[in-house]
C-alpha cells in the first residue's frame, strides 16, 4: 500500500467519523440547553 | 449539460423545493415571534446558548461554497486542496477568543462596524464598511448563483427559477424572524448537512474503495496526490488567511458574538471549528472518484453533486438536494440578516438618522433585507464566471482586515493610521497579486502587507486607547 493511499484512507475515514460525532454532540447539547432553560 | 446529470425529474425537484421552502418559512416565522424588539430581531435577544451558538456558526460556515468548492479543490489541487479548504476552520478557532473579548468590551454593541468606528474613527470606518459590504454582497451573489446552478444540475429546474426561489425563501423567513429565525433554522440545517454528508460519503466509499480511487488517480492525474504540488501548498496558506479575514471582519460572525450569552461565545466558536474541520474533506474527496466512475466533468464546481447523484441514484439525489439547499439557506439567511444590520446600524442610524426609534429601525432593516435580496437576484441572473472567481476576488480585501481587527481588540497601542493603511495597501497590493500572480496568492499577500503596515504603524505612532470607549450606550 502506498503511503498516499493510507493517508487518504485515514483522512477520509476520520472525517466521516468526526462528522457523525458532531451531529450526535449537537443533539446532546441542545437537550442539555433545553433542560437547563439556556437554549436562548 | 449532459442530460444524465438530471438525476431527479423537475417534478420531484419542485416538490422538494416546495417542502423545504415551506419548512424554513414556517419555522422562521414560528421562532421569529420571539423577536419583540430591535435586540430580538437583530441579535436574537443577546442570550443564545451553546447548542444553537455552535450550530449556527458551523452551519453558516458550511456554505454552498464548501460543498461545491471543496470537491472542485480536490479535483484541481488534489489531497492538499481538500486540506487547504479545511484550514478555513482556523477562522472559527481563532475567532473564539475574539468573540469572548468582543462581548466583554462591547456588551451593547450591534455590528463589526460599531467596533471599527469607535476604535479607529470615521476614515477607517468608511473603508471598512466598503470592504465589508462588498464582501458580504459578493458572498450573497456567489450563493444565489450556486443555488441556481445546483437546482439545474440535480433536477433540471432552470437556473433563473431555482436561484429566484432560494433567494425569495431566505428573504421571507429572515424578514419575519430576524436572527431568531436565522439561528433556529441554522440548527436544523446543520443537522441535515452533517447527516447528509455522512450518507453521501459512506455511499461513495461503498461503491468505490480507497485502493481503486488511489490507483485511478495515480494513473490519470498523479499531481493530485503529490505532496509537493506548489499551487496546492500556496492554496493552504491562502485559504487559511482568507478564512481568517472572512470571519474576523464579517458582521455575520460579530452579530453571533453579540447574540450569544456571556461565556458561551468562545466555547461555541471553538466547537464550531471542530465540527467544521472535517466537512471539506468529506465533501471534497468524492471528486477524486470521478475518474473511477467514468464521469465527464464539464464544469468543475459541479463535480460534487454530479458524483454524489451518480453514485446514490434517485434516493441519494434527494439527500444531496436537501444538503445543498440547507448549506445555501444557512448562509444566505445569515448574510441577509448581518448585512442588513450593518447597513441599518452603521449607515442609517449612525450617518442618516441618529434619532431613529426602534420601530423605524426595524422597518428600515426589513426594507434593507428585501433590497439586498432583490439586488443579489439581479446580479445572479447572468451567471458570472465560476464560483471561485467570484469569491476569491474578495479574498485580499478581507485578508487585509485581519490585523486591524485582531490588534484593535487586544493592543491598546494599535492606531487608526495602521488600520487604515493596512486595509488600503493590503487590498490594493493583494488585488494586484490576484490579477498578476493568481487567485491563490491574493489573500496571502493582502494579509502580509496589512500585517507589516499595522505593526510598523503601531510602533511608529503608538496610541493609548481607552477600552471603555467601546462600551457605547444607545
Amino acid at each position: 500500500m502506498y503511503f498516499s493511499e493510507l493517508f487518504l484512507n485515514i483522512m477520509i475515514s476520520f472525517s466521516l467519523v468526526a462528522i457523525s460525532a458532531s451531529a450526535v454532540a449537537l443533539i446532546v447539547m441542545v437537550i442539555k440547553d433545553i433542560k437547563s432553560k439556556e437554549l436562548w | 449539460m449532459d442530460h444524465q446529470t438530471f438525476i431527479i425529474s423537475p417534478q420531484i425537484g419542485w416538490i422538494l423545493l416546495a417542502v423545504l421552502s415551506g419548512l424554513w418559512i414556517i419555522l422562521g416565522i414560528y421562532w421569529g415571534r420571539k423577536a419583540k424588539n430591535l435586540d430580538g430581531f437583530m441579535l436574537a435577544g443577546r442570550n443564545v446558548g451553546l447548542a444553537f451558538g455552535a450550530a449556527t456558526a458551523m452551519a453558516t460556515w458550511v456554505t454552498s461554497n464548501t460543498t461545491m468548492l471543496a470537491p472542485q479543490f480536490a479535483l484541481e489541487l488534489g489531497i492538499w486542496g481538500m486540506i487547504a479548504y479545511s484550514t478555513a476552520s482556523f477562522g472559527l478557532f481563532l475567532f473564539a477568543p475574539l468573540a469572548k473579548r468582543i462581548k466583554q468590551l462591547m456588551p451593547a454593541g450591534y455590528t463589526s462596524g460599531d467596533f471599527i468606528r469607535l476604535r479607529y474613527g470615521r476614515g477607517t470606518w468608511y473603508l471598512f464598511l466598503a470592504i465589508s459590504i462588498f464582501y458580504g454582497f459578493t458572498w450573497l451573489v456567489s450563493m444565489g448563483m450556486a443555488g441556481g446552478i445546483l437546482m439545474y444540475a440535480i433536477s433540471g429546474i432552470p437556473y433563473q427559477i431555482g436561484m429566484t426561489v432560494i433567494l425569495a425563501v431566505c428573504v421571507t423567513y429572515t424578514l419575519f424572524g430576524g436572527l431568531y429565525a436565522v439561528i433556529g433554522t441554522d440548527f436544523i440545517q446543520s443537522l441535515i448537512i452533517l447527516v447528509g454528508i455522512v450518507i453521501v460519503g459512506v455511499g461513495v466509499i461503498s461503491m468505490v474503495d480507497f485502493e481503486t480511487i488511489h490507483t485511478d488517480v495515480l494513473r490519470d492525474r498523479p499531481m493530485l496526490i503529490n505532496a509537493l504540488m506548489p499551487a496546492a501548498i500556496m492554496a493552504i496558506f491562502n485559504n487559511l488567511l482568507f478564512g481568517l479575514g472572512e470571519v474576523f471582519h464579517s458582521n455575520v460572525w460579530w452579530s453571533r458574538a453579540f447574540a450569544m450569552r456571556s461565556k458561551v461565545g468562545q466555547k461555541a466558536y471553538t466547537l464550531a471549528g471542530f465540527f467544521w474541520l472535517p466537512v471539506p474533506i468529506a465533501a471534497g474527496f468524492i471528486a477524486l472518484t470521478s475518474g473511477s466512475l467514468g464521469l465527464n466533468i464539464t464544469s468543475p464546481d459541479m463535480v460534487g453533486p454530479l458524483v454524489a447523484a451518480n453514485v446514490l441514484g434517485k434516493t441519494g439525489a434527494i439527500v444531496v438536494f436537501a444538503v445543498f439547499f440547507c448549506s445555501l439557506a444557512s448562509s444566505i439567511d445569515s448574510l441577509l440578516a448581518a448585512t442588513s444590520d450593518l447597513i441599518t446600524e452603521d449607515i442609517y442610524r449612525k450617518m442618516v438618522n441618529p434619532n431613529a426609534g426602534e420601530k423605524l429601525l426595524r422597518k428600515v432593516s426589513a426594507g434593507i433585507i428585501i433590497g439586498l435580496g432583490v439586488l443579489a437576484w439581479a446580479f445572479c441572473m447572468p451567471r458570472i464566471g465560476t464560483l471561485a472567481t467570484v469569491l476569491f476576488f474578495a479574498g485580499p480585501m478581507v485578508g487585509s482586515t485581519i490585523w486591524p481587527i485582531a490588534t484593535g481588540l487586544f493592543w491598546e497601542k494599535a492606531n487608526a493610521k495602521g488600520a487604515f493603511l493596512g486595509m488600503l495597501l493590503g487590498s490594493v497590493i493583494g488585488l494586484g497579486a490576484y490579477f498578476y500572480l493568481g487567485w491563490y496568492t491574493a489573500s496571502l499577500i493582502g494579509a502580509s502587507v496589512s500585517m507589516i503596515t499595522v505593526i510598523v504603524c503601531t510602533y511608529a505612532f503608538p496610541e493609548n486607547f481607552d477600552w471603555k470607549t467601546l462600551d457605547e450606550k444607545h
